[in-house]
């Protein structure tokens, strides 16, 4: 059984015109160490998925079913007190932007104590040791200095890496990181990458990271799934998906990036944009942007626009698409058909 | 014609069509406010026709049916359902009238401080350098002193300068040119700030490279984007308008008596409460606190629909 | 630090130095002094040479440079109406108007943070929509209203009888909508006396019971504004990122609400305290009027209708002075909250 099983989670956010369905049957595990992506644009539910699974979306937004276990607990249900043990805990988080993660008016060494504090029964002395430790880890210049120091006077790379040492302060089982380098320089960005990457192989910690950026997908992680509109659409090991993604959108993301492009042309894009929630289309959430919804001799795929997608099998991926699902059928009529 | 007034909506139309009315709609504490709001206003100007007697009119009042009691406490007399002041006036008339005194001089102090703070403001934010640190250091110290304050203190100096008989006289213009100047800085503020988040904007910077005058960049360009700020304040300054009025009034810097608002009257109810005719000074404060109170629910309401950034502190 | 001293300093003197020309201008235009010392049948050639002789035909400059080294030393001549020296008026009445505004201020504190965070903490609860309903009609009523409606209710008493009083439920009705009244509303009673003359109030529970309406009056139109400030400011912390990082570092809520959220919350409710600590003492004028309060806001009104030019102009000085030295305190208190500020300057 893996560390982590995410099933059939449902989330919702109850807004005066009705409930909106942020997260639909989204499914997905994580083995201890392993690094997994969740692609998306934005507004696909990447991060509401990061934020539900330690129940910290903010409020109109609610778990409405599914479940998901942590190292055999179910955490949906689960009260506050409960969960605080495993929040920053046993599953620590990364935020966005370094800039407004951490509290202006508390120094650094107050904000990695309380961490250390509200976990362990230690005195401020150890906490204070752990924290520098950590900070050395993280490999910041003269680590002593930073703990009597604020978040405004420090930069936003040396702050990503304090969240860094925070979120690894009590040796977790799992981080999530939600976009940890897009608030970041271009420079910083792959520095900032490398060492989360170095901590999470070297303490064997797993690793949920949250991207738009197929890139460090590819480089960082194992395994990946492919949001679209609140659904996951795709997922499988990343090398498998990046080298011969199934569903059209995320052929479209992966022919999207500017080195598929041929030099002097156009970059490739996906026509349209995404769905607002409140006003999915019906059937598959993608058919009025996808290119496929007619058969190769101009006949409609009728099922695009009226069921949504079920999932299938390509290789070691699952895909949730009505025109994968035909051709496998069809192979195998055709298979059927060669062995008779 | 119905062709073209389709292809560009009126006015009308785009209100209709607008969050602002669409909230409206659902508010329940707007509409009524609004609806309080507007019977006060028209009660107010249609004063002359309303009220039963003319508070003005010395030979209309008549001494010996002074400290009468409105009409649901016994001794009552029918003809004055709200009473009678000390000196025998009818007190729903002088509600009336002095309504009429206190709105005016809200609206008219409010339209003076719009103006000064919105020139000001402007210029602070779009000069920038000397002229803006100047005029809001001004802004700084005036407010660290209190817009009551400073309007306290010129109402004082009004009166020593002009003397007591010639300051009632001219009491109402007085007032509105002390509020007026008491409370400038909240607009100039508020417009200095929304001036330079929007300097910083595109379009600006596309305004001037068109070569447009920065006085026409100022008032076409960057003033109406800050209407929704200006909007927002400006319901809750008539509120604090009409409060310092009445404030001042009740200090005996303001209204005479002879020509009174709701404060004038709250401060001449005032002598008479220890000996129970608690109605000359309570039901004008009742209206005064009703008519603020409605003023201040829209403002509210605005706020929470148009959510403009105000400045803070 | 030193830094930051110096310029508040420097703005601080700048301020007073704006006050003081004011002032100055006042008097000079106004106070007419030999008016004062001998009245009117002295003929014109006598008060020229008068005139002469105090200085007043000098130059502008140099009568404001007199004006000012006297004020330095808190001098500003004598009062009309009391004969005697201004500050020494002022002083005699500056315990009355401290502890009241000092009483309110605890009042404003202790009642509208616990209440303003209950009502950010909880927005949906009914006792908050009640706070926040109460606090909008709060700043509604004018402070001299306030006081007004309070003395009708607990000095003067009110008594409702729409109940039949002859049973049993009906009597308690009735006496539930009504007051007794008997609260003292009128001077300071009998304070204690301490040293000079400071004399005080908070020392007798006799006292104390002087100082409760008028307290109540004053913070009256401050507490709900300070309410709706805490809960406004504390709503948009909550939101904030930093509070979402606290909650998934599985910090208790408590700590996150009174430590995390609060100390943000209380930058911008600091600052706004430092401007309406002016206000409250403008409200002094109204609240001590209203209750006959012995301190220097009646004492500056009775100035103003008799034109005793030296005690208003005196008021207003050591009444800057007051203000100049708050908001420098606030501003101090603000830089040692606000690490961003660092004290040398700007914040950051």
């Amino acid at each position: 059984m893996a560390l982590l099983d995410v099933n059939h989670l449902d989330v919702r956010f109850a807004l005066r015109q009705g409930d909106v369905k942020a997260l639909r049957d989204v499914s997905f595990s994580l083995d201890r160490g392993e690094r997994l992506g969740i692609v998306g644009e934005s507004g696909a539910g990447k991060s509401v998925a990061a934020f539900s699974l330690l129940n910290l979306i903010a409020k109109p937004g609610y778990i409405a079913g599914g479940s998901i276990t942590f190292d055999g607990q179910e955490l949906t249900g689960l009260g506050e007190r409960a969960l605080r043990k495993v929040r920053g805990h046993r599953i620590s988080m990364i935020f966005q932007d370094p800039m407004m993660t951490l509290n202006p008016v508390l120094s650094i060494g107050e904000q990695m104590v309380e961490c250390l504090k509200a976990h362990r029964r230690i005195s401020s002395k150890e906490a204070r040791a752990i924290s520098l430790r950590k900070l050395e880890q993280v490999q910041i210049p003269s680590p002593e200095k930073r703990l009597d120091q604020y978040p405004h006077e420090l930069s936003g790379g040396m702050r990503q890496r304090i969240i860094i040492a925070i979120a690894l302060l009590l040796d977790p089982d799992i981080i999530i990181a939600d976009e940890p380098t897009t608030a970041l320089d271009v420079t910083i960005q792959a520095e900032i990458m490398a060492l989360l990457l170095e901590l999470c192989e070297k303490h064997n910690v797993g690793l949920i990271l949250i991207t738009h950026d197929l890139g460090v997908v590819s480089q960082v992680t194992q395994r990946m799934l492919v949001m679209y509109a609140g659904r996951v659409i795709e997922q499988g090991p990343t090398r498998e998906i990046i080298n011969d993604p199934q569903h059209p959108y995320t052929q479209g993301l992966i022919n999207a990036l500017p080195q598929m492009a041929t030099p002097g042309e156009r970059l490739n894009q996906i026509r349209g944009s995404m769905p607002s929630l409140s006003q999915l289309p019906s059937g598959c959430p993608f058919h009025p942007r996808c290119d496929f919804t007619q058969r190769h001799d101009g006949s409609e795929r009728t099922p695009c626009k009226t069921e949504v997608p079920a999932f299938v099998r390509s290789g070691n991926c699952e895909v949730a698409c009505h025109m994968v699902a035909e051709m496998q059928d069809a192979e195998r009529i055709v298979a059927r058909e060669d062995n008779s | 014609m119905s062709t073209q007034s389709t292809a560009t909506s009126s006015r009308w139309e785009r209100f209709r069509d607008s969050y602002l009315l669409y909230s409206f709609k659902r508010d329940l504490i707007a509409q009524t406010s609004l609806l309080i709001f507007v019977v006060m206003v028209l009660a107010a100007l249609l004063a002359p026709w309303l009220a039963p007697a003319d508070p003005y009119d010395l030979a209309q009042i008549d001494i010996l049916a002074s400290e009468l009691p409105p009409f649901w406490i016994d001794g009552a007399d029918p003809q004055y359902l709200m009473g009678t002041d000390s000196q025998g006036r009818d007190l729903l008339s002088t509600i009336l009238y002095g309504m009429r005194v206190s709105l005016v001089i809200g609206f008219g102090a409010v339209a003076l401080q719009a103006t000064l703070g919105v020139c000001f403001g402007l210029l602070a934010g779009y000069l920038g350098g000397r002229v803006d640190a100047f005029l809001m250091r001004l802004a700084d110290i005036q407010l660290s002193f209190s817009t009551l304050m400073v309007a306290i203190v010129v109402g004082a100096l009004f009166k020593a300068i002009f003397g007591g008989a010639t300051y009632s006289d001219y009491a109402m213009w007085l007032l509105v040119l002390i509020i007026g100047l008491a409370e400038w800085p909240q607009y100039a503020r508020t417009v200095r700030a929304s001036v330079l988040a929007e300097r910083s904007k595109e379009y600006v910077d596309a305004a001037r490279v068109m070569g447009l005058r920065s006085r026409r960049i100022m008032f076409r360009h960057i003033l109406p984007n800050t209407l929704s700020p200006i909007f927002v304040i400006s319901t809750v300054q008539v509120a604090n308008a009409i409060i310092s009025e009445a404030a001042l009034s009740f200090l005996g810097l303001g209204m005479p008596e002879t020509q009174p608002s709701l404060g004038s009257l709250i401060k001449s109810g005032f002598d008479y409460i220890q000996s129970g005719s608690w109605w000359i000074t309570l039901i004008p404060g009742l209206v005064l606190v009703v008519l603020v109170l409605v003023i201040n629910l829209l403002g509210d309401w605005l706020r929470d629909v148009l959510n403009p950034r105000l400045y803070k502190g | 630090m030193i830094a930051f001293l110096i310029k508040r300093l420097f703005h601080a003197l700048l301020v007073m130095f704006v006050i003081s020309v004011i002032a100055f201008a006042i008097q000079d235009n106004l106070g007419d002094p030999i008016q004062q010392m001998v009245g009117q049948s002295v003929p014109e050639s006598e008060r020229e040479v008068l005139r002469e002789e105090l200085g007043l035909n000098d130059p502008f400059l140099v009568q404001y440079f007199r004006f000012a080294v006297n004020a330095a030393q808190f001098d500003f001549g004598y009062s009309y109406i009391y004969n005697e020296p201004t500050t020494e008026v002022v002083l005699r009445h500056l315990p009355a108007t401290l502890e009241l505004v000092f009483a309110s201020t605890l009042l404003i504190i202790f009642l509208s943070v616990p209440i303003g965070v209950y009502s950010a903490i909880k927005p949906r609860a009914w006792l908050s929509r009640f706070f926040m309903g109460v606090s909008i009609i709060g700043i509604s009523i004018p402070v001299f209203l306030t006081a007004i409606v309070l003395i009708q209710l607990f000095a003067i008493g009110v008594s409702f009888t729409p109940f039949p009083a002859d049973t049993g439920w009906g009597a308690w009705l009735n006496g539930l909508l009504s007051t007794e009244g008997g609260m003292p509303a009128y001077g300071r009673g009998d304070p204690v006396h301490v040293f000079g003359t400071w004399t005080t109030n908070f020392a007798s529970l006799e006292g104390l019971t002087y100082l409760v309406l008028p307290a109540i009056s004053l913070a009256s139109i401050m507490l709900p504004l300070f309410i709706r400030l805490i809960r406004a400011e504390m709503l948009e912390v909550m939101q904030s990122e930093y509070v979402k990082f606290a909650r998934a570092k599985g910090i208790s809520m408590r700590r996150i609400y009174f430590l995390h959220a609060l100390k943000n919350t209380m930058l911008p409710v600091i600052t706004v305290g430092g401007v309406q600590i002016g206000t409250l003492v403008a409200y002094t004028i109204l609240t001590e009027t209203v209750f006959q309060w012995p301190g220097m806001g009646l004492m500056f009104l009775d100035a103003i209708e008799r034109s005793d030019i030296p005690l208003i102009v005196t008021y207003l000085m050591i009444v800057g002075l007051i203000f100049v030295i708050t908001n420098t305190l606030v501003d101090l208190i603000y830089g040692l909250v606000n690490p961003t500020v660092k004290l040398t300057g700007k914040p950051a």
